[in-house]
C-alpha cells in the first residue's frame, strides 16, 4: 500500500507544473553556473601555470640585493577544480603573498579584483541549491497537506482505508525521490561539462569530495522540503503556509549567516594590520635606541668590518632580526584572533541551516574556513622559514669584500612553497557537526510533520 | 468618477492590510530592511574608526620618514570610508584596505591576510539587496492573485459587471497594491533616517543625503517595476498557481541568476590580463638592464666626483654620508624612470576594469534587479568608477609628494626633514549630477520597464475574460 500511495504521489508531483518550473530551473541554473566558472578555472590554472616561470625570470633580473629588497618573492596557492562548484573562500586562498627583505609580507590582489564582481552574488552551484534549490523545495510542498484539505481531497482520502502514517510518509518520500532527481541530474550535467570542456581529471580524492557534495546538497534541500511539509501539516491554509515558508527561508537563508559574522566583528575583533604595523614600529624604534649604540661599540671594539658602509649594514640587519624576533608573538597572536572569530562564526551562523550546508560544501570542496585557516598557517610559516634563510643570506653577503657585497642572490636560494589543501579526512572532520546538524533538523522536521498530519483535522 | 478611481484605491488598500499574508510581509520588510540598514550603520561607523585609526597611524608614520628612507620606507594610505555604503555596499565589500604609496607599486588597494573572509560566503545583505531580492519576493507573493485569483474567486466578473470602468479598475488596482507596498518601506525607511539623524559618529553631508534620497527613491521605482510585472503575470495568467509559477521562475533567473551572471561573462568576453601577470610586469618594468646600466654609470661617476681624487677613507663622516646620499638620489632617479612603465601598466589594467564593468552593466540591464543594483551603487558612489577615483587620488598623492620632498630638500637639505607638513591624502569623490548622469541609462531601462509591463497588464485586463 506504501508503495502505491508512494507511486501516486511521485506521478501528481511529476505531472505537476510546479515540478517541471523545479526542474528546468534547477539544472538549468546549475549548468549555466558551472560553464561560466569552468571558463574562469581555466583562465585561473593557466594564468597560474603561466606566472610560475615569469617570478622565476623576474628573479634572474634581479641585479643587486637592493632590487631583492624591494621585489623579494612571490608565492601562490594554485587554483581549486572544486571552487567551480563551491566558490567560497577561493578567491581568498588564492591570492598571492609577496616576501620582501625586512618589508611586511604583502598580500596580493584577489584574482577577480574587478570589483563589479562585488555587486551581486558570487554564483556557482552551491549558490543555486543554497538559495533557489531550498526556495523551490518548499514552494513544491508547501500546500501539500492544507492544499488538500483546502480542495476537499484530503478528506476523501483519509477517509478511505490508507493508514494516516501511510499518507504522510508517501508524501514525504515521493517528495524525496522527486527532488533528488533533478538535483543529481544537474550535478550529473555539471561534472560531465566540467570533466568534457573544463579538463579537470576526477581523481579518486575528487571524486570521494564531489559525492560528499552531492549527498550534502541532497540533505539541505531535504531540509527545506521537510521544513514545508511540516508547515503544511500544521497550519490550515496554504496562504499562511506560504507566507511563513518564505519568511522561514528569508530568515534561515538570507539574514541570520549574514547577521553573525557581522556582530562578530564588534564581539571578537581582530587587530587591523595598522596595528600591528604601529606595534612593529615601536619595537623597531626601542631597538634603535637601546640596543643599536652597543652593537655599534661591540663592533667597534672588536674590529668587525672593512668599512662604514659594511658597519652600517650590519648594524640595520642586526635590528631587522631582532625586531622580527620580538614581533614574532605578535603575529601569532594576531593569527590566534583571527583563528578564534572564524570558528566562533562557524559555530554561532550554524543555527541556520543556509549557514551550516555552505560550511559543510566548502570544507567539502576546500574552499570553507577551515581550508583558509590551513592556508594563513602555512604561508605564516612560509614566512618564518623565508626570514630564516633571508637572514643567514644577508649576514653571509655583509661578510664578503665591497665589490660583492651587494650582489644578487642566488635565484635557488629560497625555500619552495609547496601548499597543500586538508586532505578529506581532515575536511570531515570539518564538516561532521554541520552535515549531523542538517540531517538531524531535517529528522526532526520530518518527525514534526508526520506527529502534525496525525492531528489534522481534515475539514 | 475620480472620486470611483479614489474608492476602489482604498478598497484595495484596505484589502492588503487586512490579509494576514500582507500583515506578515510587511512585518518581514520592515524588520528587514531596519535591521539590515541599522547593522550596515553600526558597521560602518566601526570601519571608519579603524580607516581613521590607520590613516592617522600611516601619517605618523610618514611624517617621520629621514630623507635617506624617503623612497624605500613603506608608506600607505588607508582605504577611507563612504557613508553611503550602508544603503549600497557595492564595491565596498570586504575591501582591501590599504595602499601602498611609492614609484614602484600600482597605486591600487592591497589586501590583509590575517583577517576573518567568512562574510564573503554570503550575499551581503545591505538595504538594496533586501529591496532588490527580499522585496521583490514577496511583492510577487501579495500580488500574485490580484488578478487571476479574483477571477478564481468569481468576483471578478461582479466587479467588472459593476459601472465602474476596466481602465479605472486597473489603475485602482495598480495604486492600491503599489501604495500597500510602499507603507512598509517608506516606514522602514524613516525609521533608518531618523536613526541617521539622531546619531553622532559620522558625518553626512548634503551630497551624501542627496546620494541616499537618490538611491532610495530608486527603491521605490523599482518596486513599482516588479509591481507591474506581478500584476501583468496575474493578468495574463488564469490561475494563480500558475501565475506564482511564472513570478518564481521570473525571480529565479532575472533577479537572482541573470544579474549574478553578468559580471562573470563580462569578464569572459572581455579577457583582461591576469592579476600575476600584470603584477609581474609592474616589478619587472623596474628591473629592466637598461636602467641596470644607467644606474651603475651614474653611481660610478656621482662617486668619482664627490671622492675628487681622494680615497673613501681620507673622507669625513659628514663628506662620507653627503656621498651616500648622493649616490641614493642617482637611484632616486632610476626609480622615477621605472615609474612611467607601472603608471603604463595600471592605465592599461583600469581600461580593461572599466571595458568589464561597462558590459556587465549592458548585460544586467536585462535584469530590473541588475538595472537597480547598478544605478542605486553610481548614485551611492561605491561603484568600480570610485575604486578608480581612489586609486587615481593614491597615484596623485604619490606624486605630489615626491614632488614635494624633492622641492623642499632642494631648499632645506636633508636635515629636519618636515614631512610632516606634506600633502594630505584625499580622494576626490564624483559630483552627485555626474552619479546621476552616469546612472540615467539604468533608471532609464528600469522606468520603460515598468511601463512596458504596466501597458501589458493595462492592455490584457481590458481584454481579459472574467468568467
Amino acid at each position: 500500500m506504501l508503495l502505491t500511495c508512494v507511486r501516486k504521489e511521485i506521478l501528481s508531483y511529476v505531472l505537476s507544473l510546479r515540478y517541471g518550473l523545479v526542474f528546468c530551473l534547477l539544472v538549468g541554473l546549475t549548468l549555466a553556473a558551472t560553464a561560466v566558472r569552468t571558463s574562469i578555472y581555466r583562465k585561473q590554472k593557466a594564468a597560474y601555470a603561466e606566472s610560475i616561470g615569469e617570478r622565476q625570470r623576474t628573479l634572474e633580473m634581479l641585479w643587486d640585493t637592493f632590487q631583492f629588497a624591494s621585489r623579494g618573492i612571490v608565492i601562490e596557492t594554485p587554483p581549486n577544480p572544486l571552487a567551480i562548484f563551491a566558490g567560497g573562500l577561493e578567491n581568498e586562498i588564492t591570492r598571492s603573498h609577496n616576501f620582501a627583505g625586512q618589508k611586511t609580507p604583502r598580500t596580493g590582489l584577489r584574482k577577480l579584483n574587478n570589483a563589479s564582481f562585488r555587486y551581486f552574488l558570487d554564483i556557482d552551484l552551491i549558490l543555486v541549491v543554497n538559495i533557489v534549490g531550498s526556495l523551490l523545495a518548499l514552494m513544491l510542498v508547501f500546500d501539500g497537506i492544507c492544499g488538500e484539505r483546502e480542495q476537499g481531497t484530503l478528506k476523501v482520502l483519509l477517509a478511505g482505508p490508507i493508514p494516516r502514517d501511510t499518507v504522510i510518509l508517501s508524501k514525504i518520500i515521493a517528495g524525496l525521490l522527486i527532488l533528488a532527481l533533478p538535483l543529481l541530474l544537474a550535478w550529473g550535467f555539471s561534472l560531465a561539462y566540467v570533466v568534457g570542456v573544463g579538463g579537470v581529471v576526477l581523481d579518486a580524492e575528487l571524486t570521494v569530495r564531489v559525492m560528499w557534495l552531492i549527498a550534502l546538497s541532497l540533505v539541505y534541500v531535504s531540509f527545506f522540503f521537510a521544513l514545508g511539509i511540516a508547515l503544511s501539516s500544521w497550519v490550515r491554509d496554504s496562504a499562511s503556509a506560504m507566507a511563513g515558508g518564505v519568511f522561514a527561508w528569508a530568515i534561515l537563508v538570507l539574514v541570520v549567516p549574514n547577521l553573525v559574522p557581522l556582530a562578530l566583528k564588534r564581539l571578537a575583533p581582530v587587530p587591523p594590520e595598522s596595528k600591528l604595523l604601529m606595534e612593529r614600529d615601536a619595537i623597531r624604534e626601542t631597538i634603535e635606541k637601546e640596543d643599536m649604540p652597543k652593537w655599534r661599540e661591540e663592533m667597534t671594539a672588536a674590529k668587525e668590518y672593512d668599512d662604514q658602509q659594511q658597519l652600517w649594514r650590519m648594524l640595520v640587519h642586526m635590528v631587522d632580526e631582532e625586531c622580527d624576533r620580538r614581533f614574532e608573538p605578535l603575529e601569532r597572536y594576531a593569527v590566534a584572533r583571527v583563528v578564534r572569530r572564524l570558528r566562533l562564526n562557524q559555530r554561532i551562523a550554524r543555527i541556520s541551516p543556509s549557514a551550516s550546508f555552505v560550511f559543510a560544501a566548502t570544507h567539502c570542496a576546500g574552499t570553507g574556513a577551515e581550508d583558509f585557516l590551513h592556508a594563513l598557517s602555512e604561508v605564516e610559516a612560509y614566512g618564518r622559514r623565508f626570514r630564516e634563510v633571508f637572514h643567514e643570506k644577508q649576514t653571509e653577503h655583509l661578510k664578503r669584500p665591497r665589490e660583492t657585497r651587494h650582489a644578487p642572490y642566488a635565484t635557488d636560494a629560497w625555500p619552495p612553497f609547496e601548499p597543500s589543501r586538508l586532505s578529506i579526512a581532515q575536511a570531515v572532520n570539518a564538516c561532521w557537526l554541520d552535515v549531523v546538524w542538517l540531517a538531524g533538523s531535517m529528522v526532526v522536521l520530518f518527525l514534526g510533520a508526520v506527529v502534525g498530519f496525525m492531528r489534522y483535522d481534515a475539514r | 468618477m475620480e472620486l470611483v478611481i479614489l474608492v476602489l484605491i482604498r478598497k484595495e488598500i484596505l484589502n492588503n492590510l487586512l490579509n494576514s499574508r500582507f500583515s506578515v510581509a510587511y512585518f518581514v520588510c520592515t524588520v528587514l530592511f531596519v535591521g539590515s540598514s541599522l547593522i550596515m550603520f553600526a558597521d560602518l561607523l566601526a570601519e571608519k574608526r579603524v580607516a581613521d585609526t590607520s590613516q592617522r597611524v600611516y601619517e605618523r608614520r610618514m611624517a617621520e620618514i629621514d630623507e635617506g628612507h624617503l623612497y624605500t620606507d613603506e608608506k600607505y594610505v588607508a582605504r577611507p570610508v563612504v557613508p553611503t555604503q550602508m544603503f549600497a555596499l557595492g564595491g565596498e565589500r570586504d575591501p582591501d584596505r590599504r595602499a601602498l604609496i611609492g614609484y614602484e607599486t600600482a597605486p591600487m588597494f592591497f589586501g590583509d591576510f590575517r583577517r576573518d573572509p567568512l562574510g564573503n560566503l554570503f550575499p551581503a545583505i545591505d538595504p538594496t539587496f533586501i529591496v532588490g531580492v527580499l522585496f521583490s519576493l514577496l511583492i510577487f507573493m501579495l500580488v500574485y492573485d490580484a488578478v487571476s485569483g479574483e477571477r478564481e474567486l468569481g468576483t471578478l466578473k461582479l466587479l467588472l459587471s459593476s459601472p465602474i470602468s476596466r481602465d479605472r479598475i486597473m489603475v485602482a488596482k495598480w495604486l492600491g497594491a503599489f501604495i500597500s507596498v510602499l507603507i512598509p518601506y517608506l516606514t522602514s525607511a524613516a525609521i533608518v533616517v531618523l536613526v541617521l539623524l539622531l546619531t553622532r559618529g559620522i558625518t553626512i553631508g548634503e551630497s551624501d543625503w542627496a546620494r541616499i534620497g537618490a538611491v532610495l527613491a530608486i527603491g521605490v521605482l523599482y518596486m513599482a517595476v516588479v509591481l507591474s510585472i506581478s500584476l501583468a503575470v496575474s493578468v495574463l495568467f488564469r490561475s494563480s498557481a500558475a501565475g506564482i509559477l511564472s513570478l518564481l521562475l521570473i525571480w529565479a533567473t532575472v533577479i537572482v541568476a541573470l544579474p549574478a551572471l553578468s559580471t562573470p561573462i563580462a569578464y569572459l568576453l572581455v579577457d583582461p590580463p591576469s592579476v600575476q601577470q600584470l603584477t609581474e610586469e609592474i616589478r619587472r618594468e623596474a628591473s629592466q638592464p637598461e636602467l641596470r646600466e644607467w644606474l651603475r654609470t651614474g653611481i660610478d661617476k656621482t662617486r668619482q666626483e664627490m671622492l675628487d681624487g681622494r680615497d673613501e677613507q681620507e673622507l669625513s663622516d659628514e663628506e662620507r654620508w653627503a656621498m651616500y646620499r648622493a649616490m641614493q638620489r642617482v637611484d632616486h632617479e632610476r626609480i622615477a624612470k621605472g615609474a612611467d612603465a607601472v603608471v603604463s601598466r595600471v592605465a592599461m589594467l583600469t581600461r580593461y576594469e572599466r571595458n568589464v564593468d561597462r558590459l556587465m552593466r549592458r548585460i544586467a540591464r536585462l535584469s530590473p534587479y541588475g538595472c537597480m543594483q547598478n544605478a542605486c551603487v553610481t548614485l551611492a558612489g561605491t561603484d568600480m568608477e570610485h575604486e578608480l577615483a581612489m586609486r587615481e587620488a593614491n597615484g596623485r598623492f604619490m606624486k605630489s609628494t615626491i614632488s614635494f620632498w624633492k622641492t623642499t630638500l632642494a631648499r632645506r637639505g636633508p636635515w629636519n626633514f618636515p614631512a610632516a607638513r606634506g600633502p594630505r591624502y584625499r580622494v576626490r569623490r564624483e559630483p552627485v549630477a555626474s552619479a546621476f548622469g552616469r546612472a540615467a541609462p539604468d533608471i532609464g531601462v528600469l522606468l520603460l520597464t515598468g511601463c512596458v509591463f504596466f501597458l501589458v497588464a493595462f492592455a490584457a485586463f481590458l481584454r481579459a475574460d472574467p468568467t
